[in-house]
């Protein structure tokens, strides 16, 4: 009976544990946006049907003194993916907008933050160095919650261009746009995000992420049709500074993509862009969230060596800080491109630090908690 | 190769006669379709070099053009893009490139894209590229192993490596411009 009790009781603790462990994924970090912040707003307001659900998600506006265009930062489409989201909270908490409007969706798939992809093994949170101390951070996944949507078809047809995806890709945020107002949960995320774009008529749309340093589009912007002289004189720059980045067009013919979508459905630019993650890659060896913050990994060493990955991968690996230093840095090229090349509709911001600085000190540095 | 040696001469010719080969319009196109023929047509646009810009340019657009610019590099986004394979753009350049040594029209080649523009995808369309153009620019990360360097030595004909693809609007302006003398 005593036994019993005693393995009830375990088996209680373990659950209560797990359980919170489980909870505790759904919690938002806390973001302390610049005095420069305008507006705090939820998708939701886009599209009511999201009110209150775990798609629902937080805009963040910039709103400069002098008029101007507008200019779209999307972070966290895919969640193992945390240069795109912690870029859009680095943004949130440095930026000072003096002309025209950035908007900011720092977790565009808030959903996708709140469990990690099965059989990756990667770990809930990493912590980050700021100057509070270290800050946690989640780790999520490139899908939607199962628990949001569930379960996936065996062939996901892609609304409205009858695509053929594989039937995970019904939970791919970038899979689903321009979405639809009944759609999956998935569809009508996607589907927020493009009327947010309508109803602010968005200028330049950026999207941004990360892939496996074996991904043949890596260290890359993607830019739809209309959008590729702004991104390539924004990778001239960047290329300009030493940095490696390569412009490639939107496929027209490969559907779901923001790039496209976006691009498409829409008067914005579309761009998105891609650093290289190796807890993102197949080849990787030991997963923890050393691997997430250092970027570093014996493999990937060993893969470059054999010239098997698309981006030079040294044994001091490829960090955060330097993923969130490009997208900074390809931020700011593609607006100051964007504004080359629309008078009239110029956005200027400052407060973000520089590529150097960000490589120098660490992006947590410049992540504030007393704005 | 002969349609080649004749154009050196040519080149040689015109070049005694104080006069460059280099004459406008271009026409700028890739050879790989990767996006970095955009990077061309910025600097060439910022340097007041006419130019028209076709990444599929064929055989008959050269009648207008006095000189080919060809971006070298493959992209498999930008073949898909265009929904041209491999090969069809292998045949597409060479077509182009021995029109324009037919044409005498000289051949100015240029690879912008770095790393990522080398390896399997890209190197049959850059040593095509390189083989047969008359002058070779290149940007730094394009060729640290020099296999661009080996191929231009080969062929003697002139190479500048630089820094970066702003780089290039000076000694462009300069090979559009008549040398100073005489
Ligand atoms: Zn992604």
């Amino acid at each position: 009976m005593i036994r019993k009790l005693v393995i009830l009781a375990l088996l209680s603790a373990a659950c209560f544990i797990s359980g919170g462990m489980l909870l505790s994924q759904h919690q938002d970090e806390t973001l302390y946006p610049t005095p420069s912040l305008t507006k705090r707003m939820m998708l939701s307001d886009y599209f009511s049907v999201l009110r209150g659900g775990d798609g629902d998600t937080e805009v963040f506006e910039y709103c400069g003194d002098e008029g101007g265009g507008t200019v779209l930062i999307l972070g966290g489409t895919h969640c193992d993916e945390p240069a795109s989201y912690l870029a859009a909270y680095l943004l949130i908490e440095t930026l000072d907008v003096q002309r025209g409007r950035v908007l900011i969706v720092p977790r565009a798939n808030r959903s996708a933050l709140t469990h990690n992809l099965q059989g990756e093994g990667h770990p809930q949170t990493f912590e980050v160095e700021t100057l509070h101390g270290k800050r946690s951070f989640r780790m999520g996944s490139r899908y939607t919650n199962p628990l949001n949507q569930w379960p996936d078809p065996e062939v996901y047809l892609h609304s409205p261009s009858k695509q053929e995806l594989s039937g995970s890709d019904s939970r791919n945020l970038n899979r689903c746009y321009p979405g639809r107002a009944d759609g999956t949960y998935t569809e009508r995320v996607a589907h927020a995000l493009a009327e947010l774009i309508k109803q602010e008529k968005v200028d330049l749309v950026i999207d941004l992420h990360e892939a496996s340093p074996e991904y043949p589009v890596i260290n890359a912007i993607v830019a739809h049709e209309r959008a590729m002289d702004c991104a390539a004189f924004a990778v001239m720059e960047l290329q300009g500074q030493g940095l490696e980045y390569s412009l490639e067009p939107s496929p027209q013919n490969y559907h779901g993509l923001s790039h496209r979508e976006l691009g498409d459905h829409t008067n914005a630019l579309a761009t998105l862009m891609e650093s290289a993650n190796a807890s993102q890659g197949r080849l990787r060896g030991r997963t923890d969230a050393q691997l997430v913050v250092t970027g570093r990994d014996k493999m990937y060493t060993r893969a470059a060596e054999i010239e098997m990955t698309r981006v030079p991968f040294g044994l001091e690996g490829i960090p955060l800080d330097i993923r969130v230093a490009r997208h900074i840095e390809g931020t700011r090229q593609l607006v100051l491109a964007f504004n080359g090349l629309n008078a009239g509709k110029e956005v200027e911001f400052g407060g973000a630090p520089t590529y150097a600085e960000i490589v120098e000190r660490g992006f947590g540095k410049f992540m504030h908690e007393e704005n | 190769m002969r349609r080649l040696f004749v154009l050196a001469i040519f080149i040689s010719a015109v070049l005694a006669n104080g006069q460059t080969p280099y004459q406008t319009p271009v026409l700028l196109t890739t050879g790989g379709q990767s996006a970095d023929g955009l990077f061309m047509k910025n600097v060439l646009t910022k340097e007041g070099i006419e130019f028209q810009y076709k990444p599929l340019a064929t055989v008959a657009d050269l009648d207008s053009a006095k000189t080919l610019i060809m971006v070298i590099g493959g992209s498999s986004k930008g073949l898909g893009a265009a929904r041209i394979s491999a090969e069809d753009e292998i045949a597409r350049m060479t077509a182009l490139l021995d029109s324009a040594a037919a044409k005498r029209i000289p051949v100015i080649a240029a690879h912008l894209g770095g790393k990522n523009r080398r390896g399997s995808l890209s190197d049959p369309f850059n040593d095509l590229g390189v083989q047969k153009s008359n002058h070779f620019f290149v940007v730094k990360g394009g060729d640290d192993d020099g296999y661009f360097k080996k191929r231009t030595n080969v062929r003697k004909i002139p190479y500048l490596m630089v820094d970066k693809t702003a780089d290039l609007g000076a000694p462009l302006k300069q090979l559009f411009t008549k040398p100073a003398g005489e």
